[in-house]
């Protein structure tokens, strides 16, 4: 299973990048949303797992063109700190499927992604 | 002010070098955000340093520095508007001191 994932924070993207490749994805990771639409265009993916909160294209857009201008039924996993729920109500809005809050649980990240992948 | 590195050893699931990778980027990229944070607050730009401070803050969480991560989110809180800037510096001053402590433990126990 390919997943890509995007988020600014480089100690997060390490993160979340050592906890999937330790379960047994393949992982694919990246910056900012400029280079998730990249990516998307070259490869399929069977899951994004996305901040919301990144500067100039952010997890809404990259949302919104997988949904809508790629046509993608990929699960989308939100990345998003407590107290944002008004952004993340827009984000199911825009289809996405999930959401874990940073700091993230290794293991509750783990559960939500597996449950989408069955 | 010291540091809890339990969050980041469940996320490293028992891989040390993993954690020292971590602890570096630390100890290496922290100082250049909080010369930043600092300038800015000595400059009055809040935007800046709202701004610097939310892409900072998160590192707060992996070096398991909980108070500092609360100092932190006053100082990005009260820089949405403006603030009272004695009450901004003494919080930027005080994020300062207490990760410049942490990183120079962090140096000495991790030996970078």
């Amino acid at each position: 299973m390919k997943i890509l994932v995007c988020e600014d924070d480089a100690m997060t993207l390490m993160a979340l990048n050592h906890r999937l490749l330790q379960e047994g994805y393949e992982v694919v990771a990246v910056h900012d949303g400029a280079e998730a639409k990249q990516k998307l265009a070259e490869s399929q993916f069977d899951l994004l797992l996305t901040d919301l909160h990144m500067p100039l294209i952010d997890g809404l857009e990259l949302i919104r063109h997988v949904r809508n201008d790629l046509n993608l039924t990929i699960p989308i996993v939100m990345l998003t700190r407590i107290g944002a729920e008004d952004i993340v109500m827009k984000a199911f809005e825009l289809g996405a499927d999930d959401y874990v809050t940073k700091p993230f649980s290794p293991n509750e990240l783990s559960i939500r992604i597996k449950r989408l992948l069955k | 002010m010291n540091y809890n590195l339990s969050y980041l050893r469940e996320i490293s699931g028992g891989d040390e070098m993993f954690v020292k990778n971590i602890v570096t980027e630390f100890v290496t990229n922290a100082p250049k955000f909080l010369d930043q944070i600092h300038l800015a607050t000595t400059r009055a730009d809040w935007p800046l340093v709202r701004s610097l401070v939310h892409q900072f803050a998160p590192q707060l969480d992996f070096i398991g520095m909980n108070e500092t991560r609360f100092l932190a989110d006053q100082l990005e809180d009260l820089s949405k508007n403006t603030p009272d800037h004695h009450l901004a510096s003494e919080l930027a001053d005080r994020i300062l001191a207490d990760c410049n402590l942490v990183i120079e433990n962090l140096k000495a126990d991790f030996q970078i």
